[in-house]
């Protein structure tokens, strides 16, 4: 018991020391791969290290990473603004009119669980190796998780909140605006949460398969030729994006849940 | 009268199996003004679809309901229901749940404000404004719930069995709460509940109802003095009320085949499916 309370009594020194031991975990990976690799045990072809990463990742923003970075950038918010706009619309749509929502269920159903990726060789079929088949490729992975999300989290509407709002005479459109939207936002951050990173794969696979730019296109080109560096340089900047947006709905999640009792 | 509710029927389609079910049949009775009016009955009889039906929910399939002459028929700004479940939005604090039938009924804002403020001071919650719902006591939700409807002032109060998921002692001082915070509205109220000793500690008139397809079976006079207080549970008076309503309501129970119909309350009272 005594061990409890004293757990229980320092929730801040908890979180302190939690960011400590996060720190020195990291510290301690970034050292044994540096060692790994600097005391020859695995050659650096195959696992690259921190140092030559950061080396080549300089090196490559003198010689075109910039570049790479942008056409990615592009094709990947493109991609995501379109399916936002389309999947939050849809979604809205097919979950407050249910009947029609039941009539289009199959059909999205089905799309959504076709593996999009076997899709990317028709559209780059259709439109082309440029920016327009990668904005394609990055929609169609984003905009289904958020559509279906979507219209989950409008039909998720109490039944006793409408039969109460009802009971003082609240019209169609007061009903979806006091109910029906505010009760859908956490299946929607959750839709977009799934949404970016289809969309992230999205734009990366498309690049591998056809591309004259981007990190996907990079990543493809450095590891077909050995340069393991440029590789680790691309694939660290995937997961860096991933995790910053990741981390920005998480905020945007935490400010829609003021409400919820926090889990302690 | 000032309500009246003039053989009324009400049925509806059950959505799972399409069959449609007689909940009401030509019931009447009549509330007088300023008066509390509690409605008894054995479970499943219909006495929460009388409810809706009043609020406008469910219309009537045949009869008449009128307030002060105007013939209801659909939700409106003389009367506010109190639901069994508190039915409040998370998301909201207690000043916006309370001030939110207000908004729906489209009140100008800084009047709901006030208004929302005043009976939240009401039901006792002063101080507790900006809380969520999820940061309160079950008890002070159906406070929250009670002051939701208080605040658009209705002429007709319908209250749906809101303490019966209560503990019993908080049951009991929520009634008498009601009790005094009623005789400071000009509302009528009519108010459902399972309880016996409720019905009656609350009501002027006790309106018991016969089993499905309810219909009145009879009207008990409560001429208990007000305030009523937790004693007069004691006396005689009350406790021979009590028979007889015991009595009344075991007849119908009786009549309806037992208690053996009550495993059949979930599909019986129908209130998931009325609303379609």
């Amino acid at each position: 018991m005594r061990a409890d309370e004293h757990s229980g009594t320092g929730p801040a020194s908890d979180a302190g020391r939690v960011r400590w031991l996060r720190l020195g975990l990291i510290v301690v990976f970034l050292g044994v791969w540096e060692s790994v690799a600097q005391l020859g045990w695995i050659r650096p072809i195959f696992i690259s290290s921190p140092s030559r990463i950061v080396q080549a990742a300089v090196w490559l923003a003198g010689e075109g990473l910039w570049r790479d970075l942008a056409v990615s950038g592009l094709e990947f918010a493109y991609g995501m603004t379109l399916a936002v706009f389309v999947g939050l619309i849809l979604g809205i749509v097919l979950g407050w009119y249910a009947s029609l929502g039941a009539v289009v269920d199959p059909f999205i159903a089905g799309l959504y669980a076709t593996p999009r990726v076997a899709l990317i060789p028709l559209i780059i079929l259709w439109f082309g190796i440029g920016i327009a088949s990668k904005v394609a490729v990055v929609f169609l992975g984003a905009v289904f998780p958020i559509l279906v999300s979507t219209m989950a989290g409008v039909r998720a509407v109490d039944n006793d909140l409408v039969t109460c709002a009802r009971s003082f005479g609240a019209s169609d459109r007061q009903v979806f605006q006091t109910l029906a939207l505010p009760s859908s936002v956490p299946f929607i951050i959750a839709g977009l949460q799934l949404g970016v990173g289809r969309g992230l794969v999205g734009v990366v696979v498309a690049e591998f398969i056809a591309a004259r730019a981007g990190i996907g296109h990079m990543i493809s080109v450095a590891a077909a030729t050995f340069q393991s560096d440029k590789t680790f340089v691309g694939i660290l900047i995937l997961a860096g994006t991933g995790v910053l947006l990741s981390a920005l709905l998480d905020r945007l999640q935490a400010r829609f849940d003021r409400w919820r009792p926090s889990p302690r | 009268m000032k309500l009246d509710v003039k053989d009324l029927t009400v049925s509806y389609r059950m959505r799972r199996t399409g069959e449609s079910l007689l909940a009401i049949r030509d019931l009447s009775f009549g509330v007088a003004a300023r008066s509390f009016v509690t409605i008894v009955g054995p479970s499943g009889c219909g006495k929460s679809t009388l409810l809706k039906a009043i609020a406008g929910l469910i219309p009537p399939a045949a009869g008449e309901i009128w307030l002060d002459g105007r013939s209801l028929r659909r939700p409106g700004q003389d009367r506010a229901m109190v639901f069994q479940s508190p039915a409040l939005l998370p998301w909201r604090t207690v000043l916006q749940n309370v001030r939110y039938g207000l908004e729906l009924q489209g009140a100008d804002r800084r009047l709901a404000t006030q208004r929302a403020l005043d009976h939240i001071r009401l039901v006792g919650l002063a101080g507790f404004e900006e809380s969520y719902p999820t940061e309160l006591s079950e008890g002070m939700r159906q406070r929250v719930n009670l002051a939701r409807a208080l605040a658009t002032e209705p002429e007709l109060l319908l209250l749906d069995e809101p303490f019966a998921a209560l503990d019993s002692q908080t049951r009991l001082f929520m009634q008498l709460e009601l009790q005094s915070i009623w005789a400071r509205t000009q509302s009528m109220a009519l108010f459902v509940t399972h309880q016996i000793t409720e019905a009656i500690l609350l009501g002027d008139q006790v309106v018991v109802l016969s089993g499905r397809p309810a219909r009145v079976k009879e009207i008990i006079q409560v001429a208990l003095p007000r305030p009523r207080s937790m004693d007069m549970k004691r006396s005689a008076e009350f406790n021979q009320l009590e028979e007889r309503i015991w009595d009344l309501v075991g007849q119908e129970v009786m009549a309806m085949g037992g208690f053996a119909h009550l495993g059949q309350e979930a599909l019986g009272t129908g209130d998931k499916d009325a609303g379609g």
